[in-house]
């Protein structure tokens, strides 16, 4: 593949060029998602978030010239400390949806230093592991180190943030050479748990994972713990959907059904797709968007700034966009095969799928594609943590790609 | 430590997920902004844009002296143009807790984005409490709302307005062109909180007022008809009443109502209509103005012509005509002023029924009076194939035509004009929002209907109703005043005959005498339980004369040389009480019969009549039969209305004798049985009255 024929240093150049593209395409819309906003304070965010990508490329700079390595050391630490933090909001954030500490000058988006904890914490684990990769053991381990950060942070609730856990989970142990049969085993009972919602999808779904065993054959054991999984998770379906709190039945309930109440959850997705349709091919022009400008667009700077980027500069600039972020991750799982050391060949991939499920996530809901979760956009959105966590990423992953070769 | 030896089907399987990921968005981003861009920009024009009204004032309504009758104040409406449902729910609990509406927030949800009303019309005090609540995504807007300083007054004719101060009724619709206001438009950008935004760039209808209207209507005039009205339709506990007052030689009205009571809790709600235009009645013995001014008209008889009218009934056709009481050889001037049916048909035979209907038309009789009010009604005077002596009969004492107040007010107006028929109007100048008079009404004359020594004649006529004639109970000394009573049985529409106990009782007539300048008529519907327009409808007329002249008096000044003690500071004339006007100690009521009888009567026979009158009717009330003979049988049922017992007549005309006597409490009693006079028809008549078994009337043409 000629993405694969690229000097190190042009991809190193080239990810930086992506980034950086995100990162001031975002200040721009947000100034002019802001730009009418009745609270000067609101209308300065595009300042700060110029703040925050100065001190996100220190911490950009600070990563690249750290050898990666050098986490390999901390990565249980840091993932303790993530845990400690967690808790710790878990036992101050009686009063709703508390998910920051305020350091004073920043609130610190604990979620943001989970995705990078747990990324840590998996590369390290499933480097140093000698149990064999279909090891059953350590399949549980990877599963209980993810699990934790993860329960805490529903308890936030954050639902959004777990997802990027269950991807980080999958794709990491994909990438770390996990048999097809687990991951059968892993996927299957997610698909299951959705299949569930009508009796016959989830008969067919079955009908089709025991097929399937029948053809790899992984053992009786294995497949008696499938088939067991598979039927668990199904059954817990509706105690799932009933721990679900209404907010996020209704934007499951609206996905599948956009009609369902237009008012309610559907009035955000309905809203964004007629700012972004409006747009057209040229868009209306930077700081002409009206829906962004009269704030039909709900969380304009935040979750939904694709969709005034999709107004303001129309298909064009969805593509800059779309083609940058794809061009960015492409490079990234490059960097992520090239890399000769697994440690850092895992944390680059977490990162990647940090990155590429976030974007798909927010830009699929701002098209009415996906269910509405509270994702911002990596490098566009407004928010300091966002903003460094993906920065921090970028780092590790222009690290990686300058020095591949190390062990 | 481990090297990654990633296989190069799981980096495949990565690079097709970000490729294929990037497709599918861009697929999607096609579809939405290329395929679908037209609808999306239409949605965005839907939600943005907008256009609010305006608004301006209706124009307002004045009488001759400039005095408001109806006029548009301002009042404050509060309502949001927000979609966010957030928003929506935030304004509807915070208002809903101001203004008490439940549901408010559910309403409101039902049509986010789009104009919802919070509160219209709110009074001040709350208007300035949802103002204070400074809600970002709430706006106001000033309408107007119509107001009566006067309340009911003239609701008749002024009419009302909807809820969107659109005219409904009466003037109010018959001149929305000119009251209606003419809203502005501005074009308004909203945003997704509610929030509007003029915008300078795009066009705007500045808002008009309406035009204003002054009237011919005399609000003190107005006022006391009403009062007068009111007092006569409770006290004689009528169904309902009207009075109509014209300005003679100019045919302005000056004060028309309508009165019902069982309307009238909540009037203004209630009148849809001009009754005045739009209601008819049979006109009874008011009509016969009609018939003698035709044959004054044509000099057909000199005023002492002689006719027999029998002893109470009289055959036309085959047909029998009756009176109150045996008249026999009567005068046409007596005719007229004891209102004879029979003399009345058998003068006017000579008239021919041609000329009666021409000169019924002529009086404005069968069609629209043109006041300016909406849905005249034309009233029923048919033409007949052939005109027969009982067509004649019939139509010179009122019946079988039926009329409006206003038809018969206009032709009294007439007469009173020495027989020019003036064009009754409403409506004197209308004034544009720039107070420059854009229409006026002129005085004009319709046409002559009689000549002037006719109409003078009539006049005369008219005054000796009241001096000697029927109406001598209302006859007061302070005003001089004429007219005509009438009393009319009301059809029965169910039995297409009439009802023995329901009358319209009416009074037409003018004043002063000398030089008339106001003429008008009063109907009461239905009074009990005396029904005769000189006791019921005439005293109404002549308190009206006497209150309006004073009123002149006053204005002019008069008052304060010749009569200061009278009447001071008079805003509308008080009424004189009772006392002072009859001399009487009691103040009239139900059971007095006598304050309505003051003793005036000249001829001696009525004289005797009125006493036994007044004695039969202090016994009914006293709860004992009284002794009927000599009395006809309709005032024996009038006495006995209401009282409970069934009366069995035999025979027609004056009471001879009663079963049981005289002395016997009315509560015991089942059946009365009156025998009366046999009848001149012959033996088939009185045997065929005999037959009819129970009260049977007296007065029955059909």
């Amino acid at each position: 593949m000629s993405i694969l024929r690229i000097k190190d240093s042009h991809s190193a150049l080239l990810l930086v060029g992506c980034g950086l593209l995100l990162s001031l395409f975002g200040i721009a819309v947000i100034h002019s998602a802001l730009a009418s906003s009745s609270s000067a304070y609101e209308r300065g965010f595009y300042l700060r978030q110029t703040l925050w990508l100065f001190l996100s490329l220190g911490l950009f700079a600070a990563v690249v010239s750290i050898p990666v390595r050098l986490s390999e050391v901390f990565a249980y630490v840091f993932y303790a400390l993530v845990i400690v933090l967690l808790i710790g909001l878990l036992l101050k954030g009686s009063s709703g949806a508390a998910r920051w500490y305020n350091l004073g000058f920043m609130n610190l988006q604990v979620s943001e230093v989970a995705k990078l904890a747990v990324i840590f914490v998996l590369a390290r684990y499933l480097s140093y592991s000698r149990r064999p990769v279909n090891s059953m053991r350590r399949f549980a381990y990877v599963i209980m180190l993810v699990g934790v950060p993860m329960l805490l942070v529903l308890t936030q609730p954050d639902l959004g943030t777990a997802l990027v856990f269950v991807a980080l989970l999958i794709v990491i142990l994909f990438w770390s050479g996990l048999p097809l049969t687990y991951m059968i085993l892993l996927v299957s009972p997610g698909v299951s748990l959705i299949a569930s919602s009508h009796w016959l999808s989830w008969l067919v779904f079955f009908a089709l994972v025991l097929l399937l065993l029948n053809l790899i054959k992984p053992g009786i054991w294995f497949s008696t713990t499938t088939v067991v999984v598979n039927l668990m998770s199904g059954m817990i379906m509706p105690f799932v959907w009933n721990k679900l709190h209404d907010y996020q039945k209704m934007r499951i309930l609206v996905f599948l059904d956009p009609g369902r109440d237009p008012l309610g959850a559907g009035y955000q997705i309905i809203q964004s797709k007629v700012a972004i349709g409006s747009g057209g091919i040229w868009g209306k022009g930077y700081m002409a968007g009206t829906q962004t400008s009269l704030a039909f667009i709900p969380e304009r700077h935040t979750d939904f700034i694709f969709s005034v980027l999709g107004e303001e500069f129309g298909f064009w600039g969805g593509l800059i966009v779309l083609t940058a972020f794809a061009a960015l991750l492409l490079l990234g799982v490059r960097v992520a095969f090239k890399a000769r050391n697994k440690f850092t060949s895992l944390i680059v991939i977490g990162g990647v799928t940090v990155l590429a499920f976030q974007y798909a996530v927010n830009i699929g809901m701002a098209l009415g594609l996906m269910p509405v979760t509270g994702l911002p956009l990596p490098f566009v959105s407004y928010g300091g943590s966002s903003l460094l966590l993906s920065w921090t990423i970028l780092g590790m992953l222009v690290n990686a790609e300058l020095n591949w070769q190390e062990y | 430590m481990k090297s990654a030896r990633v296989s190069v089907p799981r980096l495949a399987v990565l690079f097709f997920l970000i490729i294929a990921g990037w497709i599918a968005v861009l697929v999607r981003f096609v579809q939405i902004q290329i395929v679908e861009g037209a609808r999306y920009d239409n949605l965005v024009a839907e939600q943005c844009w907008g256009e609010l009204q305006l608004s301006a004032r209706r124009g307002a309504i004045y009488d001759c002296r400039n005095n408001v009758l109806a006029f548009d104040i301002p009042k404050e409406s509060f309502f949001t143009y927000a979609g966010d449902p957030a928003t929506l729910r935030e304004i509807g609990r915070v208002v809903s807790k101001v203004t008490g509406e439940k549901g408010l927030v559910k309403r409101l949800l039902e049509r986010p984005g789009q104009y919802n009303s919070l509160v219209k019309c709110a009074d001040p005090d709350l208007a300035s409490r949802i103002a204070a609540l400074d809600l970002d995504s709430v706006r106001s807007n000033v309408e107007y709302r119509r107001l009566y300083p006067f309340g009911t007054l003239g609701v008749d004719y002024l009419g009302q307005v909807n809820v969107d101060n659109i005219g409904v009724s009466g003037l109010e619709v018959a001149l929305n062109e000119d009251l209606n206001a003419h809203p502005g438009l501005a074009a308004f950008q909203r945003d997704g909180k509610g929030r509007v935004y003029r915008l300078s760039d795009r066009p705007v209808v500045h808002p008009a007022d309406g035009c204003d209207v002054t009237l011919t209507v005399d609000h003190e005039y107005q006022q006391i008809a009403e009062e007068e009205l009111r007092e006569a339709v409770n006290k004689w506990t009528a169904k309902a009443g009207m009075v109509v007052l014209i300005e003679v030689k100019s045919g302005r009205i000056l004060a028309a109502d309508y009165y019902c009571p069982s309307e009238d809790s909540n009037a203004v709600e209630n009148v849809f209509k001009s009754r005045l235009v739009t209601d008819l009645f049979e006109p009874g013995s008011t009509f016969k103005l009609v018939a003698f001014a035709g044959m004054l008209d044509q000099e057909l008889y000199p005023l002492h012509a002689t006719t027999y009218a029998g002893m109470g009934e009289f055959q036309f056709n085959g047909r029998t005509l009756h009176d109150d009481k045996p008249h026999g050889e009567i005068s046409l001037r007596r005719a007229f002023e004891l209102s004879s049916n029979i003399a009345t048909a058998r003068f006017s035979q000579k008239l021919a029924g041609k000329l009666l209907y021409k000169y019924a038309r002529d009086f404005g009789f069968g069609q629209p009076p043109e006041t300016g009010l909406p849905e005249e009604e034309r009233g029923r005077l048919v033409k007949p194939r052939n005109f027969t002596d009982f067509w004649t009969a019939q139509v010179s004492i009122g019946h079988g035509v039926s009329v409006t107040a206003m038809q018969m007010a206009v032709a009294f107006a007439t007469v009173a004009n020495d027989g020019m028929m003036m064009q009754p109007y409403l409506v004197e100048e209308i004034r544009n929002d720039s107070r420059r008079t854009t229409q006026r009404s002129i005085q004009h004359e319709v046409r002559r209907v009689i000549s002037v020594k006719a109409a003078r004649v009539l006049q005369d006529l008219m005054g000796g109703v009241v001096d000697s004639g029927t109406a001598k109970a209302a006859r007061l000394d302070d005003v001089s005043f004429g007219g005509k009573t009438g009393t009319a049985q009301k059809p029965n529409l169910s039995t297409s005959g009439y009802y023995q106990d329901r009358y319209m009782a009416s009074f037409g007539g003018f004043y002063p005498r000398e030089n008339p300048r106001v003429a008008g008529i009063v109907v009461l519907d239905d009074p009990q339980p005396v029904h005769y327009g000189g006791y019921t409808t005439g005293p109404v007329f002549a308190e009206i004369a006497r209150r309006t002249t004073l009123l002149e008096k006053t204005r002019n000044g008069w008052i304060a040389e010749s009569a200061g003690n009278r009447a001071t500071a008079l805003s509308s004339v008080p009424r004189q009480s009772a006392k002072s006007q009859h001399g009487l100690d009691s103040v009239p009521d139900f059971g007095n019969v006598a304050q309505w009888i003051d003793g005036k009567s000249t001829g001696k026979q009525s004289q005797i009549l009125e006493r036994r009158m007044i004695a039969c009717a202090d016994s009914v009330f006293a709860g004992i039969v009284p002794d009927f003979s000599g009395l006809s049988v309709r005032e024996a049922l009038s006495l006995l209305e209401g009282s409970g017992c069934r009366i069995r007549v035999i025979g027609n005309g004056l009471v001879e004798s009663q079963f049981p006597c005289t002395g016997i409490a009315i509560a015991d009693l089942d059946t009365l049985l009156l025998d009366c006079s046999p009848s001149k028809g012959g033996k088939d008549e009185a045997q065929r009255a005999t037959e009819d078994s129970t009260s049977k009337g007296s007065h029955r043409q059909r």
